[in-house]
């Protein structure tokens, strides 16, 4: 087998599944989601690595496949593997449904984003794949899931925004997109640290990493295991092997360093305190406990990135660990969904966010209700003073108008005559 | 015989023939009408090609006709003509097969069509415009061409639309023709100069060239609805969805924006404008637009009201892109110019569609129409998520490149206003997309017409597609030779930078 | 064959012809339409001819029976008379065509003699070199025009007619009271000598008085503009399209000539130039505001002709020895006014026989019943309004860079407003043509050629807009002995 084969494939695999998402032909196809992972099958199976260079697509692209992306390849297969045998035997309702579509835009997304060799792709990737979840979300989803989707919708739009101006920084310190070449640039001492908080922001609200955890458990709290898997093999670990791509080792500001260490302690902490304590002796093991434990795995993870930003020593030693603890997370985390998930009781379990953060919500999803009476209060109040004054001038003329009969006094004679006299006077007088 | 100096001449005629022919046909000459239409669509586009060829080896094409004394009828096609002349052309093309399906059975589609040809003429003459006057006579003539669309309908409510656009558009007339005079008695040339023709005059004349500025760019902004002139877009909705398209999405708006970085580049030379200081302010104005109007679209239930105030939003990127003054930024806001004619004339074909097909005109309607028209809500969602800019449709681009101009030129807080305008975006389309394909449908619609099997007619459905494709494309294959992209990059290097 | 047709007498062709005309027409009142038409169509020829002279010679004189000045009648022509010559012969020829189809038979028996005649007066008005002579074609001009206005006999049409033959029996009498004056003073009546002789003194202050007022009353300047609505508003189409298009700017013609070559040099003081910008000015906002509330069509297109002869008294503060553009864009507006003035009234005439009426809030959809004629009216309405492309953006644009070479800022603004009312008025028009009026009404047929005629009027004044250059090259040919500076 050459190595023109496994370009081939390294494409493939992204491609495949985005076609198979259009409706007319995935449901010509049987077993479509099966049919649409086989290239990854291929890719992930075999020990080879392989590039290729996309240099007409977005602003010069590529794919590429190595040992440590493998392994995380091989267990989003697996994962994916489950996700299409447990939505299998679910009968496609009478109107057009479009799981399929969505499930495989995710799909798309996260291989795009997986095998992604320079930051503008794994972005577009990422956010193909964070609206196509959204989508799959909220197929078929009653008043809880669809609240669930919509926390997750605004999260994902603000991850977005943060992650575009990173972009943008990028683009502005240097030209290249590629992982190291970028992160080097952005290393460097004389590049904006804003680069840095925007990066956090975004993959924090996109994983999930506390305290941006929310979408999380509601998502876990109200949605099947299918959906758990999905999100396993999709938006948590992109977002986690994001920051991995995306964070510059700086020796200026250690504070981001800092930071994510408190957080993970936090995370970690919070989950170990408030949930485990709470919950296991009264529920058992559910969904529900399960976004707990993976708000703890991103918890740790965050803990260990910090620690690595802090020394950036450390992080040359031992960031090849990361790859296989990523891996690893994944696949313990989906054992215990499949295990624990089945028959999910979707009752209304104790909602344990903190009340400051419940409270922002609420704002924020009353803020448009709020400023839309007062838009209404402020345009109706100009609206009246408008009308006022263009009635005002505009009154005045349809009355006079109406009455044609009187003659107004310039046709009168007398008028005109002295008028007449006058002029000639003027000019007469002016000329000298 | 210099048949160089004719081409762009005969570019402006192709279109202005057949809608003068178009005015005498009987209305049941359909396909007469249909030919003459499709005919001088399809001539301009191929003297249009040819120009673009021409003028990437280095050809140049202008037509100088006498007009006043010392003052010449100029049509010149450099690149950022071609742009705005190409996008017309396509996008005249495509909206005419829609619009020979939308109006099929309507009345008076011989006026129409002689009014819709005299836009475009308009248009194109506003694009090829080698010197101010010659824009003035052709954005004038755009505003009277434009005008019998408007109350082609002939209700009263149409009438009172007219009436609003009319007290908008003279006035803004009347402003630039002000500005234009004054200019021309200051300097005695007006013709369109890479880097403007302003750079010699003295320190004693700022004042003077302040107020003109002011004059211009109010003059144009009427029709680039800027805030607070753009009170008449909202109104013109009421005419019928292929005027609204072409014209309030692409023609009229983008005339007005084309304007004014004609003004700022190649009058005023935009180094000049920054010493003048007058950048600033339209920056200014430009971003209160942008959010206004994103803000003013959130409280829209009217589907073509809505898509309206986000018209005037995305507009005023173009100003923004012109204001902040560096080659990156004016690269986005000119390439901007091409995008959101792509994106938005997509939704308004999609609005048109819902109308027509199934007399959706709230999108407290739209429940569930993403099953019953799958497509025209697919291109509707690829335009959607243009606007909002996300990848890979084309508005990521020029929002990335106005953000980098920003950071070049050293002014961080326009990425504020792009990012909160992408927000707000979002906050008013993705409702839309989440109602067309996540709710359940209602038992019929407002008023259903039949089209057997098929989801709609195909001369309404062929459109929104094709542009849907195209603004897709132009995201993901920007890097390839004759993408908006590179053409915009072409543009700044050879006509605003480096004459 | 080319000599002889250069040397040929056309000046005096174009007053005989038409005089002859009107006698034949009385003669023959049978024949009266052919005779009519034929007759338009000769001094169209006749003009091309004299313009042709004109190119070859430079300024043409033509003593009549060989009587030079000063005791005999001197005939003169350049640039200008050759335009408002030309805009004459083009504007009368559309206007016959109309009136062939237009007129019952008895109205066409009284109708085609007295505007042949009228025809007459206005060509020799327009070649006339001295001031008596020039009372004599006004005088003549006047009174077949107030026969014209009266002609259906009708209530308001009498009325009409009875004011405007007053007031311009009161204007002749003015203007001849200031003839007497000059003549007494220094012996002459024509104008190339008087312009050598005359000096600053009471008798010349008075006669400008006189002579100004009288044909400032004639032009209907604000605030003398009283005659001219109920005149033009109730004349018939054709009747009202001379009246606003060449009547009126024969008197204007007058006061051009006498201010530039006679008075200039005995004014002393700027201000009677301001007096006289300042009621441009004034006619300008009045005759527009008042358009704008008329309901009735015929009554609006009064109004703003009331407006347009504003914009031509703006030439007086304006044209100064530094440069020739307030006069080309005078001359400029004369010219497109008259022919979309024309226009105007002529789809108004149409529209009237179409409807019965011409209330203009119930203009039912003209646009689609009668499209030509709305089209009329609207390319007419497009030049009025300044708007380009037409021949009044050419008028408009050249007054406006004389305003700002000057600094004229009321001006400037003046005429921006003035545009933009006009705007208006216009457009309450055209839109009240697209919309569907509650009550419909029967409608009658009307001819191809009265549409076809205004139509091509309001093009003629479209296509004006593109042949700034030939026209405004014909108005230099002038005489610079006697125009002081200005037309060079």
């Amino acid at each position: 087998m050459n190595i023109e084969f496994y370009t081939t494939t390294l494409w493939m695999a992204v491609i495949w599944p985005l076609l198979l998402s259009i409706p007319a032909l995935h449901s010509r196809l049987p077993w479509p989601r099966f049919l649409a992972i086989i290239p990854a099958i291929v890719l992930a199976a075999t020990p080879i690595d392989a590039s290729i260079n996309i240099p007409w697509l977005l602003f010069g692209t590529g794919f590429a496949i190595d040992g440590n992306i493998r392994w995380i390849l091989g267990v989003f297969v697996m994962i994916w593997l489950t996700t299409a045998t447990l939505t299998l035997p679910s009968k496609e309702k009478a109107s057009p449904c479009y799981s399929t579509t969505f499930y495989l835009l995710t799909l798309t997304g996260s291989l795009g984003a997986l095998l992604a060799t320079d930051l503008v792709g794994f972005f577009s990737f990422s956010t193909v794949m964070s609206y196509g979840f959204y989508g799959l979300f909220s197929q078929h989803a009653d008043k809880t899931q669809l609240r669930a989707s919509r926390l997750y919708l605004y999260f994902i739009i603000a991850a977005d925004i943060a992650l575009f101006e990173a972009l943008l920084l990028v683009a502005f310190t240097t030209q290249h997109f590629q992982y190291e070449v970028a992160r080097q640039a952005m290393s460097d001492i004389s590049s904006s640290p804003v680069y840095l908080y925007m990066v956090l922001l975004g993959f924090t609200l996109k994983a999930g990493i506390w305290p941006f955890y929310a979408w999380l458990t509601a998502a876990f709290n109200s949605g099947t295991r299918a959906n758990a898997l999905m999100l396993i093999a999709g938006p948590i670990t992109i977002s986690l092997l994001g920051l991995l791509r995306w964070l510059p080792a700086r020796d200026d500001i250690y504070i981001i360093g800092i930071v994510m260490q408190l957080l993970g302690a936090a995370a970690i902490s919070h989950a170990v305190l408030k949930v485990f304590t709470r919950v296991i002796f009264r529920q058992g093991m559910g969904l529900f406990t399960t976004a707990w434990l993976v708000i703890t795995f991103t918890g740790l993870f965050s803990l260990a990135l910090g620690t690595a930003l802090l020394n950036p020593s450390l992080w040359h030693e031992y960031a090849y660990i990361a790859y296989p603890f990523i891996a690893a997370m994944s696949i313990a985390l989906s054992i215990l969904i499949l295990t624990t998930g089945k028959n999910q009781k979707k009752t209304e379990l104790p909602d344990t966010t903190p009340l400051f953060i419940k409270k922002i919500f609420h704002v924020f999803e009353e803020w448009i209700h709020t400023a839309k009476q007062l838009a209404n209060h402020l345009t109706l109040r100009s609206k009246i003073l408008w009308n006022k004054s263009g009635l005002f001038f505009i009154n005045q003329y349809q009355q006079v108008s109406n009455n044609q009969k009187n003659k107004p006094v310039i046709f009168d004679w007398k008028t005109n005559i002295t008028l007449f006299l006058i002029l000639g006077l003027a000019l007469t007088w002016l000329a000298s | 015989m210099n048949w160089n100096a004719w081409i762009p001449l005969l570019v402006v005629l192709s279109s202005l023939l057949p809608g003068l022919i178009i005015f005498g046909l009987a209305e049941e000459k359909v396909r007469v009408r249909i030919t003459l239409n499709l005919f001088g669509a399809l001539t301009k586009l191929i003297l249009v090609g040819w120009m673009i060829w021409g003028v990437y080896n280095g050809y140049h094409y202008e037509t100088r006709l006498p007009l006043l004394p010392n003052l010449e009828l100029v049509l010149r096609a450099g690149p950022l003509a071609l742009l705005f002349v190409s996008l017309s052309t396509l996008l005249w093309l495509v909206t005419t097969v829609y619009a020979i399906g939308y109006l099929e059975d309507s009345p008076h589609r011989s006026r129409f069509f002689g009014f819709f040809s005299l836009c475009v003429t308009a248009t194109v003459g506003v694009a090829l415009a080698g010197n101010l006057i010659t824009f003035l006579l052709f954005y004038e003539l755009l505003t009277l061409a434009t005008y019998p669309l408007i109350v082609h309908r002939g209700t009263e409510e149409a009438r009172q639309a007219g009436k609003t656009y009319l007290r908008y558009t003279i006035s803004g007339g009347a402003l630039l023709l002000i500005g234009t005079v004054w200019l021309y008695s200051l300097t005695g040339t007006l013709e369109f100069t890479p880097k403007g023709f302003l750079t010699n005059m003295g320190e004693e004349h700022y004042p003077a060239l302040i107020t003109i500025f002011t004059l211009l760019i109010a003059g144009l902004g009427v029709k680039a609805a800027l805030f607070p002139l753009h009170g008449w877009l909202p109104q013109a909705m009421v005419a019928p969805a292929p005027v609204s398209a072409l014209l309030h999405a692409v023609a009229v708006v983008k005339a007005g924006a084309f304007g004014i970085i004609r003004v700022v580049y190649e009058v005023f030379g935009v180094e000049f404008s920054a010493a003048l200081g007058v950048l600033t302010a339209l920056a200014w104005l430009a971003s209160f637009t942008i959010i206004y109007g994103s803000l003013r679209a959130l409280f829209q239930d009217d589907l073509k009201r809505r898509l309206a105030f986000s018209t005037i939003s995305q507009v005023s990127y173009i100003a923004l892109g012109v204001a902040i003054a560096g080659p990156i930024a004016t690269i986005g806001g000119v390439v901007h110019l091409v995008h959101q004619g792509l994106m938005k004339i997509t939704l308004f074909f999609c609005a048109g569609n819902l109308a027509e097909t199934l007399g959706i005109h709230k999108i407290s309607e739209m429940n569930g129409v993403g099953r019953r028209m799958p497509w025209t809500m697919g291109a509707f969602t690829i335009g959607a998520f243009g606007m909002i800019g996300a990848p890979p449709v084309a508005g990521f681009i020029s929002k990335w490149y106005l953000g980098l101009g920003a950071l070049n030129t050293g002014q961080s807080w326009v990425i504020l206003v792009l990012a909160g305008s992408s927000l707000l975006n979002a906050a008013y389309f993705l409702p839309i997309l989440h109602r067309a394909w996540f709710m359940p449908s209602p038992k019929s619609w407002p008023h259903e017409h039949d089209f057997g099997n098929k989801e709609t007619a195909w001369p309404l459905l062929l459109p929104p597609l094709i542009t849907a494709a195209i603004a897709l494309a132009a995201g993901l294959l920007v890097t390839l030779p004759f993408s908006p992209l590179e053409w915009a990059k072409l543009i700044s290097v050879r006509e605003f930078y480096q004459p | 064959m080319q000599n002889a047709f250069i040397a040929f007498p056309w000046a005096v062709a174009l007053i005989l012809l038409p005089l002859a005309g009107a006698i034949f027409c009385f003669l023959f009142p049978r024949l009266n339409r052919t005779l009519g038409l034929m007759t338009s169509f000769g001094i169209g020829v006749a003009v091309v001819g004299l313009g042709w002279q004109l190119q070859e010679h430079g300024i043409y004189r033509h003593a009549v029976s060989g009587w030079g000045a000063p005791l005999g009648i001197e005939l003169y022509a350049d640039g200008l008379s050759l335009l408002m010559l030309a805009t004459t012969a083009l504007v009368g020829f559309a206007i016959s065509v109309y009136s062939t189809a237009y007129f019952n038979p008895t109205l066409s028996i009284r109708f085609w003699p007295i505007w042949l005649c009228l025809l007459a007066a206005l060509n020799a008005l327009f070649l006339s070199a001295d001031i008596f002579n020039l009372y004599v074609t006004l005088e003549l001009l006047g009174l077949s025009a107030v026969a014209l206005t009266a002609l259906t006999g009708s209530k308001e049409a009498l009325s009409g007619g009875m004011r405007y033959l007053l007031a311009t029996l009161l204007a002749s009498l003015a203007y001849l009271l200031g003839v007497a004056l000059l003549y007494h003073n220094f012996g002459s009546v024509d104008i190339t000598l008087l312009a050598q002789q005359i000096h600053a003194s009471p008798a010349t202050w008075a006669a400008l008085g006189l002579m100004g007022a009288g044909l400032m009353l004639k032009t209907a300047i604000f605030p003398l503009h009283f005659w001219l609505p109920p005149a033009h508003g109730s004349a018939p189409a054709p009747v009202s399209a001379l009246l606003s298009a060449l009547v009126i700017k024969a008197s204007f013609y007058i006061l051009l000539r006498l201010w530039f070559t006679l008075f200039e040099p005995i004014i002393e003081s700027e201000t009677i130039n301001s007096l006289l910008g300042l009621l441009g000015c004034a006619a300008i906002i009045w005759g527009s505001v008042q358009a704008m509330r008329q309901t009735r069509l015929k009554l609006l297109i009064a109004y703003s002709t009331v407006a347009q002869i504003g914009y031509l008294f703006l030439v007086f503060p304006l044209a100064t020895s530094m440069g020739s553009t307030a006069w080309s864009g005078a001359a400029y507006i004369i010219i497109s006014h008259a022919l979309a003035k024309s226009a105007m009234f002529l789809s108004a005439g149409n529209l009237l026989t179409f409807g019965g009426h011409d209330r203009i809030s119930d203009l039912d959809r003209v646009v689609q019943r009668l499209p030509l004629t709305a089209a009329a009216f609207g390319l007419a309405g497009v030049s009025i309004m300044g708007l380009p492309p037409s021949g009044g953006f050419i008028g408009k644009w050249l007054l406006l860079e004389a305003a700002m070479i000057q600094q004229r800022w009321d001006l400037v603004a003046v005429m921006i407003l003035g545009g933009l009312l006009a705007a208006a008025y216009i457009f309450k028009v055209i839109g009240r043509t697209f919309t569907q009026a509650p009550v419909t009404h029967e409608a009658q047929s009307v001819s191809a050629t009265m549409q076809w005629s205004a139509l091509l009027l309001a093009i003629g004044a479209i296509l004006l807009g593109f042949l700034a250059l030939p026209v405004l090259s014909l108005l230099n040919i002038s005489d610079p002995t006697i125009t002081s500076g200005v037309g060079l």
